[in-house]
């Protein structure tokens, strides 16, 4: 299973791009905030939707899919039974921007 | 001209037969109907197509749009379509695209999306023809009327579609064999 490490960063840090013929799942988040602040993690989903009857014009979208606050000087390790679903990137948003706030996240996909 | 079968249906070979049938003489502006037709090849070309849909929502997906009508006039799609990605997504066919294919005999039961009791009538979603187990197969000839798919999703969020098809592209030969084993392909009115 694929997996990428991510310092927590206010404007976002991409994960992983979901290619057209699959689903991204999120299979396990780790979070090890070693700074002195509690920090909220946010997985987000952005994605262009298809032109639909109610929308004709669509423009990109960003789904928060996940949000855990972590505290200061603490790891957290969340196995998702049934994973997150992302469309299309998966980003990672954190409230702080910090090297000492490492985000791990395993991830997969499927049809 | 649409067919979900059991099981995973073969694809037509060469050297297998094919017949058009129809209530009328042609089929199509080529193809006539009630003769035999030879398959003198064969092309097996993957495609997969994806929509993303707010919950709630409908889009419509005309096959012309996407390529799936052969330019060739002896040629026949034979198209092996799997559905996958999130649950709770329905494909209802319209040919020509204003009438719902699948239906009941009583006028008020074809599918309608935005009616709870009809959004689950005459539609097709994963468990019915999967990407790993494809049973859904639809025939397409040059500058027949169009078929579409209408694409709700049902769920309560967005939710992706991918369709994964396999384009059988067959090339046809008229024959005046008459084989003892061939495939009907019905015209969607015989289906009604």
């Amino acid at each position: 299973m694929p997996s990428k490490v991510v310092e927590s960063k206010t404007s976002g840090e991409e994960v992983f791009k979901t290619p057209l013929n699959r689903i991204g799942i999120v299979k396990v988040l780790e979070v090890d905030n070693k700074s002195s602040s509690d920090i909220t993690i946010t997985i987000q989903d952005v994605f262009k939707p298809s032109v639909t009857q109610n929308n004709p014009n669509p423009t990109e979208v960003t789904v928060n899919r996940f949000v855990i606050t972590v505290k200061a000087g603490t790891f957290v390790n969340i196995d998702f039974k049934d994973g997150i679903e992302i469309l299309g990137i998966c980003s990672v948003v954190g409230s702080v921007d910090t090297s000492d706030c490492k985000i791990t996240v395993h991830y997969d996909f499927k049809y | 001209m649409i067919e979900l079968h059991t099981k995973v249906p073969d694809l037509l070979k060469v050297n297998d037969y094919v017949r058009f049938v129809h209530t009328e003489s042609k089929f199509s502006p080529t193809f006539k109907s009630n003769v035999f037709y030879k398959v003198t090849k064969t092309v097996q070309v993957p495609y997969t197509i994806s929509f993303i849909i707010p919950e709630g929502d409908v889009t419509i997906m005309k096959l012309s749009d996407y390529g799936l009508y052969p330019q060739r006039p002896h040629s026949l799609y034979q198209i092996l379509i799997g559905f996958g990605g999130s649950d709770g997504i329905n494909v209802y066919a319209k040919i020509p695209e204003t009438d719902f294919i699948l239906r009941l005999e009583e006028a008020q039961f074809e599918p309608n999306p935005l009616i709870e009791q009809l959004s689950f009538l005459g539609c097709y979603s994963k468990e019915d023809s999967s990407i790993d187990k494809p049973k859904l197969i639809v025939y397409t000839v040059k500058d027949f009327e169009e078929i579409a798919f209408v694409i709700f999703n049902a769920g309560s969020d967005y939710g992706k579609l991918i369709i994964h098809t396999v384009v059988n592209i067959c090339q046809l030969e008229e024959t005046e064999e008459k084989p003892t084993v061939w495939k009907d392909i019905l015209h969607y009115k015989l289906l009604r």
